[in-house]
């Protein structure tokens, strides 16, 4: 533990080329040691040039940047991602709508000392976050209550001190503490109806996030790396045919979506999951129903098979096909 | 039989819907039979299935593969048409090489075209098809098809000798359209295609025409056939459906004297009758019917109407949509949560535990959300469809109906859209039998009624949506019975469980039945509908609140507007709703 917080500020300049294999000439600063809050790093990671520039920028001139995006696009992991690499302490917080005002910042705690109960304040996570060079995420920003989200809103500025009115404190944050956030909307309420829960976001705290990016789907050859990477078990000359097919259907399944066709989408999560579920049955069709086909509207499950059709050349259940027999 | 028209229609929507994906292209153009047409009916049996898929992936490759700028003029028609032909392989082969499940439907398609191609004699007569199979046996040398090989033969040693310098520059140049053009053009020269046609030009000519009547006489036969088997199809399917509607109609009907058997007078039926010296009756209620979108009309011809409500909705959508945007975010705003401290029971509220140490004797404190005050709402929209609203109002009426339940939806409102109108003009059956019976004097209400159900409130706005496509259908709005309109939806809604009730009343004139009004004093219908609603403003938890289009139904209603210009409905509903709901 002691070993950890001798670095206090990033020592050293990282080559991002390099580093997150992408084509940028460009030095971000990081730690040349990392500590228990350091993410480990996943070696099949891929990186998205724009997201991971969003996120350098964030980590190297202390700004804060939301992304934003389709679920199961990777936001949080690529925020973590970058942070390992970095060797940057970084805190996941998942945001709902239950958290509170306590939650966030601290509250009186009964503890022994000397043998005797006393009560003592116990800082929540943001004022510990604030006082040490970490990256703290908000993930589900939008899930967030907005009467508990004003509690951010001074930290959000990048002077901004927090004062602790239960403690009469007043913090000033970290040099090196980063905050970032993801969410599937731009804080204007849902307007696709995929996102249930999700609560418009106040438009003067909107307006404190320096970056917003947009991280929706991988480029196809990309999100074949990343499938492989995860499932090397299909590394292989049939598997990597296989997996095509399934980014494939995984696209025409987003442009349905963007054309209105159909109401569910795979994410690339769910090419993933699916992948590793096909290991697990060995059976491509069965693996594709309970991974996504039963996820959605069973009106919309025709045009589902159809594009199952186009990509694997086979016929699943609730296909037209199926009913042509059948006359 | 109603699910083999239920068949056709999934198999088009799942087909366009898979072609409009892969093209990219949402706005891709395709329709099905008939004249003009970019596919052919769907097939009724699996074989034809895959042939049927690969004609809409090949429209698709087409659309997503091709840059339509580009125009190559190769000479003669006949270069031309073969360039054509081409082209064509090479997009289809770049669909194939991507998905395998195009590259079995475009072969399965290739296959039924071989076999047309199967008849003819003349090796002149198969270049076209035989040069197709040529390129996609290069092209696609794991696809094998068994029909081409036959048309092939007679060409097969041509193209190897004069050909074979092509192939790699072909595959090389798949990608790219222009370059892909100019090698085809030096193919076909190298082919020598226009010396083997040793005519003169005029021959040529009309050799050329020839084959292409003979072309399109195939075709023609072809599409005769086709249209010959659709028209049987549709002439089959309409009779059915009207058959299985006069069904539905007769059930309707039992289930609604049912009903009435059962219930006898509704609550508020019965508090009308109460009410007033006046009473209102009905002479018979044997033709009424309550109906479902979906039973009145095909689903092909809802989705018909639908497509023509978006996109008459393109002009009015922004201010709509901007004011319905301002609601939700009304809405959402009160819809707060919140804590309240110190109570006696509840969860433990941990920020104040160290108390009891400083002072053992205070009690344990508890906190408890509170919940949110928003209550449930549930919002019922009744539109007049009678026939003074055809045209621009009942356009605005829909599209407002549509904007107004998405939004609502996104803030977990219920939201119910029906219309009223009635089956017939002049009385219809009931009117008939009235006659029979001898004209009795005062018969009451003479026409039969016709209530619609667009969108229940159960109903999803996803799945209802197609429904308000029928507002728009011709011939659906004739008179209107307002008040027994007014009561049918006043009971569906006082009916559900949510704890607010609003009933919004969308009309442009008093309540006319020719029918009706000639045979009882002449403000029948009207004392009814003032009847009805006096006791739902006094006496009911539902509110009523009612827009006129350029007729002022303050006179009836307490809580109306009149709007002049059907563009002001929108804003007007919104405006009402806001108010209602700032009410607490």
């Amino acid at each position: 533990m002691s070993k950890n917080i001798d670095i206090d500020s990033p020592d050293i300049q990282l080559d991002v080329g390099q580093m997150f294999d992408i084509d940028v000439d460009m030095k971000v600063p990081g730690f040349s040691e990392p500590n228990e809050y350091v993410p480990t790093i996943d070696q099949a990671y891929r990186f998205d040039k724009n997201t991971t520039l969003a996120i350098l920028a964030g980590f190297s001139h202390n700004r804060r940047v939301m992304i934003q995006g389709y679920h199961g696009s990777g936001k949080s992991t690529h925020i973590e991602q970058v942070a390992a690499r970095l060797n940057w302490p970084c805190v996941r917080v998942n945001l709902d709508s239950h958290i509170s005002r306590i939650d966030l910042l601290g509250k009186d705690a009964i503890a022994l000392k000397d043998g005797k109960q006393i009560t003592e304040f116990r800082e929540g996570i943001l004022p510990w976050a604030l006082q040490s060079p970490t990256a703290l995420v908000f993930d589900e920003y939008d899930a967030g209550r907005p009467d508990v989200m004003f509690v951010i809103q001074r930290v959000l500025e990048v002077e901004g001190k927090l004062t602790l009115l239960d403690q009469n404190k007043v913090i000033s944050p970290h040099p090196s503490f980063r905050l970032f956030s993801t969410a599937n909307t731009v804080g204007l309420g849902d307007t696709s109806g995929l996102y249930h829960g999700t609560q418009q976001i106040n438009q003067g705290q909107m307006d404190r996030w320096h970056i917003v990016s947009t991280l929706n789907y991988l480029d196809p050859e990309l999100e074949l790396k990343v499938v492989l990477a995860k499932v090397p078990a299909m590394d292989n000359k049939k598997g990597i045919e296989e997996a095509k097919n399934m980014i494939s259907i995984a696209n025409l399944s987003r442009q349905g979506f963007a054309n209105g066709d159909i109401s569910t989408l795979m994410s690339p999560r769910t090419v993933i999951s699916w992948a590793e579920n096909n290991q697990i049955f060995q059976d491509l069709k069965k693996s594709f129903e309970i991974t996504f086909l039963n996820k959605c509207d069973e009106t919309e499950r025709v045009i589902i098979a159809e594009y199952y059709q186009r990509c694997f050349n086979a016929e699943i259940e609730g296909s037209v096909a199926e009913d042509l027999i059948e006359e | 039989m109603g699910s083999k028209s239920n068949l056709v229609e999934s198999i088009k929507e799942a087909v366009s819907s898979a072609s409009r994906a892969i093209s990219e292209n949402p706005e891709i153009e395709i329709n099905f039979g008939g004249m003009g047409s970019s596919l052919p009916n769907p097939p009724s049996s699996y074989g034809e299935l895959a042939s049927f898929r690969g004609k809409a992936d090949s429209l698709a490759c087409i659309d997503r593969f091709r840059d339509k700028t580009i125009h190559v003029d190769a000479g003669t028609q006949r270069l031309n048409s073969l360039m054509q032909e081409m082209e064509n392989v090479r997009v289809e082969v770049l669909g194939s090489k991507k998905y395998p499940g195009i590259a079995s439907n475009i072969n399965a398609k290739f296959e039924e075209k071989c076999s047309l191609y199967q008849s003819f004699e003349e090796k002149e007569d198969v270049l076209e098809i035989a040069l197709e199979g040529w390129l996609r046996k290069l092209f696609l040398p794991n696809i094998s098809s068994q029909e081409s090989s036959k048309l092939l033969k007679d060409w097969e040693k041509e193209f190897e000798d004069k050909g074979s310098l092509f192939k790699k520059e072909l595959i090389d140049s798949l990608e790219d359209q222009i370059k892909f053009a100019e090698i085809s053009r030096t193919l076909l020269k190298a082919l020598e295609i226009e010396e083997i046609e040793p005519m003169s030009e005029e021959d040529q000519q009309e050799d050329d025409s020839d084959n292409e009547e003979q072309n399109s006489e195939d075709d023609s036969e072809e599409e005769s056939n086709e249209a010959g088997e659709s028209s049987d199809q549709d002439s089959q399917e309409g009779s059915d459906e009207t058959e299985a509607e006069a069904g539905d109609v007769d059930e309707d009907a039992i289930v609604d004297e049912n009903q009435e058997i059962v219930a006898n007078q509704s609550w508020l039926e019965s508090l009308v009758g109460q009410t007033a010296n006046f009473t209102y009756k009905v002479y018979t209620r044997a033709f009424d019917e309550e109906v479902t979108a979906e039973d009145l009309c095909s689903p092909e011809e809802l989705q018909r109407l639908r497509k023509h409500l978006d996109q008459l909705m393109g002009s009015n959508k922004g201010t709509v949509s901007k004011l319905a945007h301002r609601l939700q975010r009304f809405l959402m705003a009160q819809q707060n949560r919140s804590w309240e401290f110190n109570k006696e029971e509840g969860i433990l509220d941990s920020a104040r535990l160290h108390k009891i140490i400083t002072d053992p004797l205070t009690p344990l404190s508890y906190k408890v959300e509170k919940d949110t005050e928003f209550r449930d709402t549930s919002v019922s929209i009744l539109v007049d469809s009678s026939g003074s609203m055809r045209g621009r109002s009942m356009t605005v009426a829909a599209i407002c109906a549509d904007i107004i339940s998405t939004t609502l939806e996104r803030c977990n409102v219920k939201t119910e859209v029906l219309g009223f109108t009635t089956k017939q003009w002049k009385g219809g059956d009931s009117r008939k039998m009235w006659m029979e019976d001898g004209k009795p004097e005062n018969p009451g209400r003479l026409n039969d009624i016709r209530h619609i159900i667009f969108k229940s409130a159960d109903t999803p706005w996803r799945r209802g949506q197609k429904n308000f496509g029928l507002m728009l259908r011709e011939g659906l709005l004739k008179e209107n019975v307002d008040g027994e309109a007014l009561i049918w939806a006043h009971d569906r809604l006082s009916r559900r469980m949510e704890q607010r009730k609003i009933l919004m009343v969308i009309s442009d004139g008093a309540p006319v039945d020719d029918s009706t009004l000639s045979t009882n004093q002449t403000n029948f219908l009207d004392l009814h509908l003032r009847q009805v609603i006096h006791s739902i403003e006094t006496q009911s938890e539902v509110s009523l609140i009612a827009i006129g289009i350029g007729h002022d139904v303050t006179r009836y209603y307490k809580n109306a507007v009149t709007i002049h210009r059907a563009e002001e409905l929108g804003g007007a509903m919104l405006e009402q709703l806001t108010d209602l709901f700032k009410v607490d």
